[in-house]
């Protein structure tokens, strides 16, 4: 079975088509209904096949069991039975159909209301979006047009340096430009994310939805373009193939094979992170340098987090996770958190003997472990559902343990 | 008489533990032959054997019994052949969460337990799947056994802190689907179950395949003595009828006894040679063709019957049953729902509910896992098999129910031990439609197909199908071997992980 090659299905030829991975068969030359070939893009060989083959049918079901009729009789579906006439193109409704009386007082109700709300912002803030646009317009012409008075100088200066500042200039240019093409790739790389998300939301919610295929197809497509993740996906598809599994069941062995992996080098990540940070706000004497660090790791760890999934945010979208994620945080169980932590600490004898500063350290050092976690359950396609979600407490035991051997290894040191 | 303080304790001991089977299972006393069995079996070597068992489990290798039930061509065979294959060449099953988590380290074919037993033809049913020219096993003519030790690496802390290997024995038996009907037997009078067949034999649809039969038995005087010829040529008329039944697959529930179809080693012997008979006018004579072929059914369910389901199916621990839905929706209105009612007969035998050690002791084991797969999944395309199992759930709810209640667990699913086709799919006018790909006897090349679409309610589907496919016998695939995860299959791991899971944790 190659692509290309061709089959009979009753009294027409079909071809197979490879497309990612399973075969598609196109019917090519049937003149049931005396309708010229569809125009596919195999028609070339399917009009050397087609001849032979191409003749005329009885209304009647051949004998050979090759094309059976369907099984219910529904005319969508005997389409495809032999000798049944070919389906007209499906009726489609008239490109615009005139609205009916109630339908379109309704929808001019809507667009009516939906004017009197735009009104109403515009009245709010009109004047403070007037004087935004006008200000940054004002600035982005004085900026243009002192670039170009100082261009205009240099070169007056010397030609030499007009050029070199022309080119400095070209340069800086380029470089914003690429930048904010990353960042755009980036912020719709985050929304097909959180589309991806939604998908596979609705398909495990309700068993047998249709929209589980569709979920799957989207998931396999996402990851096996990334480097990180397209190996993973080889195995995959080897291991669970669209042959045998049905949708539902293939987006349980990707999340136990797949996301298995990528969860435990998330895992990684938000304990390595967590740890620095505990460490630092332990030693360091300065309020501040703690609080710009923790902010600067917890910014790097959401990122870094991201990109295990293959989100990969910018620096835009990595603030936009960040208010996410501090979003869930705080909806979802950020006193959990605080408590779960807190107990972790208190609970234990260790703490009778540590400093307020290493106390601090890893109240720290959990909240980041807890702000990693939240990254990884926003940035995840699927939910958990079969794997286990890594908890707080278990970052949280292995944190105590690690920083105190850091911490002792740096006191040896000394 | 020597033996009569012994047989004295004896029957002493069988009251007792019968009365304690009832004070144990107040179940209504359905005349099922379940409560004959049970009877039987609950005597004081019963519960002897419990409790030896229950002693000497922690210090022995546990294993399972794992029944394969149903029909004959339901793929009992095949998926006893699929599952030691993919076990025993260690294939990673994504579903089958040992098997994914990479717990199982090794398996081995080993003598099986009872050495009185033909061994299970594992070799030769694999090697003509995987051969060059792939064929399916051939149909199982008699009882056989196979044991499958697993050793694997425990997932809980608590048993991966005990010595030893951990293993554990499955223990495989494969039957004649057609020996299953002869359970309902257990609970019928000769005269009932003549009754029975004969009025069944009458309905329109069969009546020109009882026809030769039926005349037989009016030209016979049934309260003469015969010679023997007369029961040979009865019972070889009654056994064609059968066949021919079969064949068309029509009451299937009721082609009994089911020697008849499938003698095994049993062929020629008395208790094989009656037939049912319509009662006699007039007194019944003790020497009469009548009585001597009641008799012999009396003997055929006391040494074929009764020790058939004793020694093999009121041990097992967890069960399949395979059902060929779909075959029977295609051969016509009437064999979905008698395919319903022989499943509600045959499920009536054994016993579900849990196996906590205390009931172990008092009432022998239970079948705590049941299963039920609807099987030739790959005679549809994968969309609509959530649907197929939603069938069989459907269908099968009043034994599933019923063991529910007594604390076993049902799963219901889609099965094809061995996938034979692939999917496909086909495009038209614009439209794309699921179809499939497979290999039929005769073909160099494999035909594409289109197999519609599955009824939307089991009502309609027991109206019946229109469709050859799902009668279609499709080949195995060529070098099944070569293909990357192992043999091709749908739901095979998700069906071992509900069956054998737990137990390998």
């Amino acid at each position: 079975m190659k692509p290309g090659e061709t089959f009979d299905l009753g009294d027409r030829k079909i071809q197979a088509i490879e497309q990612d991975g399973s075969q598609i068969w196109d019917t090519l030359g049937h003149n049931v209904s005396g309708d010229e070939p569809e125009a596919q893009p195999n028609s070339a060989s399917a009009s050397a096949s087609k001849a032979p083959e191409a003749t005329a049918s009885e209304p009647t079901t051949t004998p050979t069991a090759s094309a059976p009729p369907p099984l219910t009789g529904s005319p969508k579906q005997a389409a495809l039975a032999p000798g049944t006439i070919r389906p007209a193109a499906e009726p489609k409704p008239a490109a615009n159909p005139a609205p009916k009386g109630p339908n379109r007082s309704s929808a001019s109700q809507a667009a009516l209301q939906k004017a009197a709300e735009r009104a109403q912002q515009q009245q709010s803030y009109g004047w403070f979006a007037l004087l935004a646009v006008t200000l940054a317009a004002l600035f982005a012409l004085l900026l243009i047009a002192d670039t170009i008075s100082g261009m205009v100088w240099l070169f007056g200066l010397s030609s030499a340096l007009g050029l070199l500042a022309s080119v400095l200039l070209a340069a800086a240019v380029t470089s914003l430009v690429i930048l904010i093409g990353r960042e755009w790739r980036a912020i719709s790389r985050m929304s097909r994310q959180r589309h991806l998300r939604q998908l596979c939301e609705a398909a495990l919610s309700e068993a047998g939805a249709p929209g589980a295929e569709q979920a799957m197809d989207a998931v396999e497509d996402a990851y096996a373009r990334q480097d990180n993740t397209a190996w993973m996906l080889a195995q995959f598809r080897e291991l669970a193939p669209r042959e045998g599994y049905n949708a539902v069941d293939r987006l349980e062995v990707f999340e136990r094979e797949v996301l298995r992996k990528l969860d435990s080098q998330a895992v990684d990540i938000i304990e390595e992170n967590a740890r620095n940070t505990a460490v630092i706000t332990t030693i360091s004497p300065f309020a501040v340098f703690d609080a710009l660090f923790t902010l600067w790791r917890n910014l790097r760890m959401i990122r870094q987090v991201a990109t295990v999934y293959g989100v990969a945010p910018g620096f835009w979208g990595s603030l936009r996770l960040l208010r996410q994620v501090f979003a869930n945080v705080l909806l979802t169980g950020g006193l959990e958190a605080a408590d779960g932590a807190l107990n972790q600490l208190l609970g234990g004898s260790l703490t009778a003997k540590l400093s307020t500063k290493l106390s601090e350290g890893l109240v720290n050092g959990m909240l980041s472990a807890r702000l990693g976690l939240a990254a990884m359950d926003q940035c995840r396609p699927l939910p958990f559902k079969h794997n286990r979600r890594p908890r707080l407490s278990d970052i949280g035991a292995r944190l105590v343990s690690s920083v105190r051997k850091s911490i002792m290894k740096s006191g040896n040191r000394d | 008489m020597l033996s009569t303080p012994l047989q004295k304790g004896r029957s002493l001991a069988t009251n007792l533990c019968a009365s304690f089977a009832f004070m144990a299972l107040p179940t209504a006393p359905s005349a099922s032959s379940a409560s004959l069995l049970q009877s039987s079996s609950a005597g004081l070597s019963g519960l002897v054997t419990g409790l030896r068992d229950h002693l000497t489990a922690p210090f022995s290798e546990p294993s399972l019994r794992l029944g394969v039930t149903g029909l004959s061509r339901s793929g009992k065979t095949v998926f006893i052949t699929a599952l030691v294959h993919n076990i025993l060449t260690g294939r990673r099953l994504p579903l089958f969460r040992p098997s994914a988590d990479a717990r199982i380290l090794a398996a081995v074919l080993r003598p099986q337990p009872n050495l009185d037993l033909p061994r299970f033809a594992y070799e030769a049913n694999i090697d003509g799947l995987l051969g060059p020219q792939p064929v399916w096993p051939e149909s199982t003519w008699r009882l056989s056994q196979l044991r499958l030790a697993i050793s694997y690496r425990p997932n809980s802390l608590i048993k991966r802190a005990l010595p030893g290997p951990h293993l554990l024995n499955l223990d495989l038996i494969d039957y004649p689907g057609e020996w299953l009907l002869d359970l309902p037997l257990l609970s019928m009078s000769f005269e009932d179950w003549s009754d029975q067949v004969i009025e069944a034999a009458k309905q329109p649809a069969r009546a020109a395949l009882a026809q030769p039969w039926l005349d037989a038995l009016g030209r016979l005087d049934l309260n003469a003595e015969q010679d023997e010829r007369a029961f040979i040529e009865v019972a070889q008329l009654y056994s064609s009828y059968l066949r021919a039944c079969r064949a068309k697959n029509l009451l299937i529930s009721q082609l009994q006894p089911g020697r008849f179809l499938m003698p095994g080693d049993l062929e020629g012997s008395p208790s094989l040679t009656f037939s049912p008979l319509p009662r006699p006018r007039g007194n019944l004579k003790k020497a009469g063709f009548f009585a001597a072929c009641a008799q012999r059914y009396e003997a055929y369910k006391k040494f074929v019957v009764r020790p058939f389901f004793q020694d093999h199916f009121s041990k097992l621990d967890r069960q399949i049953v395979l059902t060929d839905l779909l075959g029977a929706a295609a051969s016509g209105p009437e064999a979905v729902a008698d395919l319903q009612t022989a499943m509600t007969t045959v499920l009536q035998a054994f016993r579900p509910g849990g196996n906590s050690w205390l009931s172990q002791l008092m009432r022998g084991r239970r079948i705590e896992k049941i299963l039920f797969a609807s099987t030739k999944a790959d005679h549809l395309p994968r969309g609509q098999h959530p649907r197929l199992a939603g069938m069989l759930e459907e269908l099968a709810f009043e034994p599933a129910n019923n063991a529910r209640f007594k604390g076993a667990d049902v799963a219901f699913q889609a099965l094809s031990a061995i996938r034979s086709t692939r999917q496909a799919r086909l495009r038209e006018a614009g439209q794309t439609y699921d179809g499939l790909t497979g290999w039929l006897q005769g073909h160099s090349q494999p035909k594409v197909f289109y197999p519609g679409e599955l009824p939307a309610t089991l009502a309609e589907l027991k109206r019946g199908i229109d469709s050859p496919l799902a009668q279609t016998r499709f080949l195995p695939p060529p070098r099944m071997d070569q293909e990357p995860q192992g043999l091709p299959h749908i739901g095979l791991d998700r069906a071992l992980d509900f069956l054998l899971g737990d137990l390998l944790s």
